[in-house]
């Protein structure tokens, strides 16, 4: 009789550790689809950011290699702020845009995101362009050296800010009858 | 017991177990996934490759050789010094292609320099983590920077560099060959017969010689036709030569021998007929005049074209044409004609169909039809582009040979001793002999009846003896009469005028050599009394005496019996008596009887005692023996009587058009070409390549048939049907106008029709002299030649048409060892590398080649011999030589392919 009641017993937790089990179980499930669906749904959103960073990228890459309008814009005249004269980088262009204020530049270079854009010769050491070696965000911090007008620029240090996603864009552009490149930084936050 | 605790605590641990794994499972899905979420929500940083192979390729294609000078002058010097084909202005990848085209292995100087300029440009300016390789016609690589991983993608950018090729020269010269100035064109010029030229003495122009036209200038010269009997031929009204005719076939003469008498400008060819005006004429026929001249030449397409009419003295009978090569805006005739004053039929010129002129006018005229009245008369838009027919003739009187008008004609002359007195009044204050006066009236009436064909003359004289002279029998060759008529002098002694006698032999025979078909007429004439001053005379019928009543008795008797029926001598004989001189017109009893002679016989009598006088009346009494008529056979007037006159050639057509083809151009070459005989009737004639021809002409020979029909290409040029069925009073063209326009470069049917009425059509072999004539324009320059590697020169031995041979060296003052041909045997280029055979291979010099291309061009026939005959200083190649021009190779493809 013992023996019975001992089995029922035993019948009887066992049954209640199944339950649980199965609670338990059907818990952590809800909770695994649920993060499931949530990353897919947080990827989908993340790569349709990455991409139109990566085309404002380009986009903004393509405007800054273009005479621009007018051809001989200054910052009181320009539309749209090409860097190019007859296909080589024209210094003062790339000074006047050095000079444009970033929330000007923005509007003009028809993005959303931040950006920057600095000059490296074939070392990959920064080119100044007077007292000037950035386009574009102030906010991002240049490794450099000395100050204006003999300012030697390094690098820039994206530690400074906080972003999502960055996009480093590089095109080759000729200057001083050189090959240089024209890096373009695009980032969200 | 202690086995259900032990599977109690067996089942209490499984318990625990199973929710320590679902945490830990829990706790290690959710990390990975927030790892993975982590992962891409928040990117890492990217660097985007898209753009590089493009930038490459555009900043290779957009920075220069002068760039390099500038940023790095000793690495430019060296390459320079090392690498051939370096170039200042060549842009850096034209300059990498350039290395890479010229160099003959990978691992040459070239080869080298190519890799050597890309490494310059391309080394560090690439993202670390990016790999590049610069690729030229997917088989050499320029530049290559390797990355550590495999690639994870590769993108391609690609650009055409045109202008080289490997292993090919990058740039060569070209070249263009003009003609300065011609020293010896072969060009040719023509006199033309129309279709039938007739009848008499003919001459046509022969117009716009060069100035430089000798005859050490004419190469060739001949004259073909179909010509009815023997003639002289005359150039410019000088004697040439005398041509032994067939007139069976058309023949050709050569009369080189007659280019001495050839002028420069328009020239006279005349061709004075032997024979009598029935056999006067030609069916159609040309001179030709081949010759070199310095002259270019000026012909081409004008928009006015005269047509000079034939010079025909004799019986005007021209069955012609004339070429109206464009759109007809107007026209203007000149017509300037004499005609005898005894001829009475009415002289007509029809043009195509249309009757412009008809009248029955003598003496010498001229008529200007203008504009205007051609205009109204005539429909000009079917006259356009086409050949007119032209007929210009007497309207047939009588057309049958039974019209009487034929004359047999005696002369009885007096040679009696008084023939010698000078009393013949010439002017107030000179006087002539008998003697003289009668020859002069005798020529003069000669020349007259002759004239009508089919006349005879003949000659008796008396008074020179005891007999009389039978000084010809009837005959038509006026040039025995002459002599005799000239050979004439007085009797030297008082002598019996025997004119019974004469009369007699005159009457014998006209009885034996004439007929009654014939008109049949005696002249005769005296200058004084038949009775001898001392002594008898003998008579007919009296024997002799010296009773002037019986002489004269005798005289009337004879003639009256020659004619008169019911005295049993029908001879139907006419009598023309003259008394000649003062002694004789003041004589009544002479004058009496002459008078008699003459009425009893039908004929007529007069007196003169001046020259005027007789000329008068000796003429007027050939005239009446010579009466208009003319019968003609097809073409042929082969019979014609008293229609004696003359065509002048200032007779012309002058015509303004519309020209359907351009004006010769400065670069251009007229030259005139006659093709070989046709052979037959539907010839195929081949227009050589790069000709514009300009002037078109068939010489039709028709013989006493027209031309009626010409298609070419299987278009109708000339139909003489569309202005009649019947083609008697239609004019027969010997040139028949080909549209120019038709006659492109390659092959034409011709097909040429005879025939002398529309539905009868002539055997077609009588078209086998038939021959195309035209004019075309050679190019005298050369466009530039392609680009070749070299320009050097040649000594050039080029052949003419008339197989003379020159050098030339081009250019002017070659004096290297390179020998060129262009002759018959032979077209070829030889250099110190070998021999070119320039009608199949490229020589590698460009003044060859353009010297070649002139050349060819001047050899239309392609037959090796040109059609200008070079002096040295006469070809000469422009100065205007580029060199250092890029080849058109390629493109070569560069590819720069770029990965992560």
């Amino acid at each position: 009789m013992k023996r019975t009641r001992n089995l029922r017993g035993i019948r009887s937790r066992k049954s209640q550790v199944w339950i649980s089990d199965y609670t338990l179980s059907l818990l952590l499930f809800i909770l695994a689809v649920l993060i499931s669906i949530k990353i897919l749904i947080n990827s989908f959103a993340v790569n349709s950011d990455f991409n139109e960073l990566k085309d404002d990228a380009a986009k903004m890459s393509e405007m800054l290699l273009s005479e621009g309008y007018p051809v001989d814009w200054t910052n009181d005249t320009v539309i749209r702020p090409g860097l190019l004269t007859g296909e080589r980088l024209d210094q003062t262009k790339v000074y006047n845009a050095m000079n444009m204020s970033y929330a000007r530049l923005k509007p003009k270079l028809q993005t959303k995101h931040d950006f920057l854009v600095i000059f490296e010769d074939p070392d990959s050491d920064m080119i100044e362009f007077n007292d000037k070696c950035i386009i574009g965000s102030p906010s991002v911090t240049i490794n450099s050296t000395g100050s204006a007008p003999n300012i030697d620029c390094h690098n820039p240090l994206f530690s400074s800010i906080d972003y999502n996603n960055l996009v480093k864009l590089t095109r080759l552009v000729i200057y001083n009858g050189e090959i240089i490149k024209m890096v373009v930084y695009a980032w969200n936050e | 017991m202690e086995r259900i605790r032990a599977i109690n605590r067996r089942i209490n641990k499984k318990g625990f177990y199973f929710t320590m794994d679902a945490l830990f499972s829990t706790f290690l899905l959710i990390g990975g996934l927030l790892l993975i979420s982590q992962y891409l929500v928040k990117e890492p940083t990217t660097e985007s490759i898209d753009f590089i192979s493009s930038d490459v390729l555009s900043a290779l294609s957009e920075l220069r050789m002068s760039d390099l000078s500038e940023n790095n002058q000793p690495y430019f010097e060296s390459l320079k010094s090392t690498c051939a084909n370096t170039r200042n202005d060549s842009t850096i990848l034209e300059q990498i292609g350039a290395y890479w085209a010229t160099s003959s292995s990978p691992e040459d100087v070239q080869a080298n320099c190519s890799r050597n300029l890309s490494n310059y440009f391309l080394t560090n300016i690439l993202p670390n983590n990016t790999g590049l390789v610069l690729i030229i016609n997917d088989s050499y690589v320029l530049f290559e920077k390797p990355i550590d991983k495999d690639p994870s993608n590769r993108l391609v950018g690609e650009r055409m560099i045109t202008g080289i090729e490997e292993g090919k020269a990058l740039t060569g010269s070209t070249s263009s060959a003009y003609i300065k100035k011609i020293q010896d064109k072969t060009t040719s010029n023509f006199a033309y017969f129309g279709g039938f030229v007739g009848q008499g003495k003919i001459t046509v122009r022969l117009d716009d010689l060069p100035s430089d036209i000798s005859s050490s200038n004419v190469r060739d010269m001949f004259l073909e036709g179909e010509f009815d009997s023997d003639f002289q031929l005359l150039i410019n009204n000088n004697f040439c030569m005398l041509m032994e005719v067939d007139n069976t076939q058309m023949q050709r003469f050569d009369i080189n021998d007659c280019s001495s008498l050839l002028t420069s400008g328009d020239n006279t060819v005349t061709l004075n007929f032997t024979e009598g005006i029935t056999n006067a004429s030609v069916s159609g026929g040309l001179l030709a005049v081949k010759y070199i001249t310095a002259e270019l030449g000026a012909t081409g397409a004008s928009s006015s074209k005269i047509t000079y009419l034939p010079d025909i003295d004799g019986v005007i009978n021209l069955y012609d044409g004339f070429m109206v090569p464009g759109n007809l805006e107007a026209m203007n005739l000149s017509l300037h004609f004499w005609a005898a004053s005894n001829v009475t039929l009415p002289l007509f010129m029809d043009v195509g169909s249309t009757t412009i002129f008809s009248a029955n006018t003598t003496g010498e005229n001229t008529f200007f039809f203008d504009n205007t009245f051609l205009d109204a008369l005539l429909d000009y838009s079917t006259m356009s582009n086409t050949t007119i027919p032209l007929r210009i003739g007497f309207y047939t009187g009588n057309t049958t040979n039974t019209t009487g008008n034929i004359s047999d004609v005696f002369l009885l002359t007096s040679r009696h001793h008084s023939m010698s007195n000078n009393d013949i009044i010439l002017d107030e204050t000179n006087n002539v002999t008998r003697i003289t006066q009668v020859k002069n009236v005798d020529n003069l009436f000669t020349d007259i009846v002759l004239n009508g064909t089919g006349n005879r003359v003949g000659l008796v004289s008396f008074g020179t003896g005891a007999s009389v002279d039978l000084d010809s029998g009837l005959t038509t060759n006026s040039a025995l009469l002459h002599s005799e008529i000239n050979a004439y002098a007085p009797h030297p002694a008082d002598a019996q005028r025997y004119l019974c006698g004469a009369m007699e032999t005159a009457k014998n025979q006209l009885i034996v050599n004439s007929n009654n078909s014939r008109k049949r007429a005696i002249v005769l004439m005296t200058d004084g009394d038949l009775k001898k001053t001392t002594g008898n005379t003998a008579t007919c019928a009296f024997g002799q005496t010296s009773d002037r009543s019986i002489i004269w008795k005798d005289v009337v008797h004879q003639a009256c019996n020659f004619t008169d029926y019911s005295h049993g001598n029908p001879y139907n004989i006419t009598f023309y008596t003259v008394a000649f001189g003062p002694e004789a017109a003041n004589d009544p009893a002479i004058i009496g009887n002459l008078s008699l002679v003459a009425n009893c016989t039908g004929g007529k009598f007069a007196f003169g005692t001046n020259v005027s006088a007789l000329d008068e009346i000796y003429a007027g009494f050939a005239a009446e023996l010579a009466a208009s008529s003319i019968i003609y056979t097809f073409q042929r007037a082969t019979s014609a009587t008293s229609v004696e006159s003359r065509l002048y050639g200032d007779s012309y057509i002058e015509v303004s058009y519309v020209p359907p083809t351009p004006a010769v151009q400065q670069s251009q070459i007229p030259i005139t070409f006659q093709t070989p005989q046709f052979g037959n009737c539907n010839p195929i004639i081949t227009i050589p390549d790069g000709m514009t021809v300009i002037d078109a002409r068939i010489a039709s020979y028709s013989g006493d048939y027209w031309t009626k029909g010409l298609i070419v290409d299987g278009n109708v040029i000339y139909n003489l049907s569309f202005y009649a069925d019947d083609y008697m009073n239609l004019g027969d063209p010997f040139q028949v106008l080909v549209p120019p326009h038709l006659l492109t470069s390659g092959e034409h049917a011709f097909s040429i029709a005879l025939g002398a009425n529309s539905s009868h059509t002539a055997p077609c072999s009588l078209s086998a002299n038939d021959s195309l004539i035209y004019t075309g324009l050679i190019v005298a320059a050369t466009n530039r030649t392609i680009v070749l590697p070299s320009s050097n020169g040649c000594t050039w031995t080029v052949e003419s048409e008339d197989e003379e041979f020159q050098s030339l060296n081009v250019p002017d003052g070659y004096d290297g060892e390179n020998k060129c041909n262009y002759t018959n045997a032979s077209r070829s280029y030889t250099n110190a590398a070998g021999t070119y055979n320039l009608d199949y291979e490229i020589a590698d010099d460009a003044y060859v080649m353009a010297a070649f291309q002139l050349l060819k061009q001047l050899d239309p026939d392609r037959n090796g011999r040109v059609s200008i005959n070079f002096a040295e200083e006469d070809l000469e190649i422009s100065v205007t030589l580029i060199t250092n021009v890029p080849y058109l190779w390629g493109p070569a493809l560069v590819k720069a392919s770029v990965w992560q």
